[in-house]
């Protein structure tokens, strides 16, 4: 569990904190979406999550670990990995085992096992075979996976994705959010933040950030009910929900948050 | 406009001189550098290409990328043959006159002699980073440098430092690339004008490339960090770079083979 204690964080030398009194939950197993305008403090959240920003209020703890203990500082941040926007600014490696390597090297696992990390980890974002290629010539979405590896490699229990999404075209995207879907699966708990309301289809909750605190946290469907909310918080309802909307404003009994087209449709016409 | 991405460029396949250990290929490489400086002889050059020769075919690295490095030093070659070459207005006998200029013999062997031992080390010592990943070199590099650590050299953090800029030198010639189209897309031109203006005319170019690179700095921390990378000792290796019994024999037959090379002709 990372759990988020009434933390607040104010950047030195800001004059307003960047979160205020931010309590949250992120289980094994379980995709949370994080939406917010431009500023909000999703970062800074993402941030706190591993203990490379520490709040100035309140506690963060991973599984029970204060991420303020100094003697827990990799343990924490080898339990939750963090995958940023843009691929190329995370890839440290030359070749592609290399970096997926890199974490677990800083945290000194013998080379047999290493091997075994490396091979685990790019099988599970579909990266298999690519093991000596350079990642300058990978596609966006292929680099994204390979920064997922390189979180996974140090067997996180927690991956914290910071729009991680947003550079990608649609293939790239729909790539990452499989990915998501099979970590899931596995029992990594998911904390995705992202523009795109779009991608909470997938989500087990949302969490809205408003100008550094927490304006909803619940269900998705409850959430895009509530749309008259959504543009005072930066964000715009995706097409299928704004018409799902509609359509139960005009009286029909269709769910709020529909995964696809497919779902309205049988929601309107039963087969 | 490409701006070349020659250095760091590994070629991947797998041959018997790739698998050489970095360290190896380094000594090589030094022993190589000073047989070509102590020959006296184009029969001792013409050694020195054929152990090339043999080098890159072993290596299985196409022709072109080998040979690539010596265009960068045309200019060099150029100037070093002609200045050896050419006489104005000579007193003593010459190959051949045009008016006052002549080519004289003796200059124009001189001048291949130190032409041809450029070219043949920029391909020997190209073959380095063609056969030998940044990362292979840079370790091979650390553990040069760690007899320094015991008087406080952060041998560890430099050869991270130096395989960092390696693997960022693709992704910021195409950044670069990036910001040339869309300037000029904007009317700037970078074919125009003397050395000065051409020169200018490139700073738009490395303002937002810098800026840039500032903030990808920034990030590429933050994910180091969350990578759990610390600069410290006790970092292990996927592929712990060491000398093996292989290693040993090339580098003292090799060594060996070159000393004698730059001694005997
Ligand atoms: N390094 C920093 N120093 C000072 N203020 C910062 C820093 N990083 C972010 N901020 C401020 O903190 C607030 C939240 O930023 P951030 O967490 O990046 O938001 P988001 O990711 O939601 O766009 C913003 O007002 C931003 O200007
Ligand atoms: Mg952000």
């Amino acid at each position: 569990m990372i759990e988020f204690q009434n933390v607040s964080y104010t950047y030195s030398g800001a004059d307003v904190p960047a979160l205020v009194d931010i309590s949250l939950r992120l289980a094994p197993g379980e995709i949370v979406v994080l939406v917010g305008a431009n500023g909000s403090g999703k970062s800074t959240l993402a941030r706190l999550c591993n203990g490379l920003l520490v709040p100035s209020e309140g506690t963060v703890t991973v599984n029970g670990m204060s991420t303020i203990d100094p003697e827990r500082v990799f343990d924490v941040r080898s339990r939750v990995g963090l995958v940023l926007q843009n691929p190329d600014n995370q890839i440290v490696g030359t070749v592609v085992e290399e970096d997926v390597a890199f974490g677990p090297e800083n945290l000194g696992v013998a080379t047999a096992d290493l091997r075994i990390r490396v091979d685990d980890a790019l099988a599970v974002v579909s990266l298999t075979g690519m093991e000596r290629r350079e990642p300058h010539l990978l596609s966006e979405g292929q680099k994204q996976r390979l920064a997922i590896a390189g979180a996974l490699a140090m067997g996180p229990d927690y991956i914290v994705f910071d729009e991680s999404t947003a550079m990608l075209d649609p293939p790239g995207r729909a790539d990452v959010l499989a990915v998501m879907q099979r970590l899931r699966s596995a029992g990594h708990g998911i904390l995705h933040i992202t523009h795109h309301l779009d991608d909470a289809a997938h989500a087990d909750r949302i969490v809205a950030l408003d100008a550094g605190s927490i304006a909803f946290d619940g269900q998705v469907e409850e959430f895009f009910e509530q749309n008259e909310r959504l543009s005072d918080l930066g964000l715009e309802l995706p097409p299928l929900a704004a018409a799902a909307a509609y359509l139960r404003n005009a009286g029909l009994v269709v769910p709020a948050a529909v995964a696809d087209a497919r779902g309205l449709v049988e929601a309107l016409w039963p087969s | 406009m490409r701006i070349p991405r020659t250095f760091g460029q590994y070629v991947a396949v797998e041959s018997p001189v790739h698998s050489l250990d970095a360290k190896t290929k380094m000594g090589l490489v030094a022993a190589y550098t000073v047989a070509l400086f102590t020959v006296e002889r184009f029969a001792g050059l013409g050694a020195a290409g054929i152990v090339v020769i043999g080098a890159v075919v072993l290596a299985q690295v196409p022709w072109r990328l080998a040979l690539r490095g010596i265009k960068a030093v045309s200019v060099i070659l150029a100037f070093t043959l002609f200045a050896h070459a050419l006489r104005w207005n000579p007193a003593t006998v010459s190959l051949v006159r045009f008016g006052p200029l002549a080519v004289d013999g003796e200059g124009l062997r001189t001048g291949l002699f130190f032409a041809a031992r450029i070219v043949l080390l920029v391909v020997g010592t190209s073959l380095l980073t063609l056969t030998t990943t940044p990362v292979q070199l840079t370790d091979g590099l650390e553990r040069l440098m760690r007899p320094f650590a015991r008087f406080g050299f952060p041998a560890g953090d430099v050869a991270m430092m130096l395989s960092v800029a390696l693997r960022f030198i693709p992704t910021t010639a195409e950044e670069a690339d990036k910001i040339i189209l869309a300037q000029m897309a904007r009317g700037a031109r970078f074919d125009e004008g003397g050395l000065l203006r051409r020169a200018k005319a490139y700073v738009p170019v490395l303002i937002p490339l810098f800026v840039n690179l500032f903030r990808r700095a920034e990030e590429l921390a933050v994910a180091m960090e969350s990578r759990c990378y610390h600069g410290g000792p006790g970092r292990t290796r996927l592929d712990p770079a060491c000398m093996r019994g292989r290693d040993w024999t090339v580098l003292s037959c090799g060594a060996a083979l070159l000393v004698a090379l730059g001694v005997l002709l």
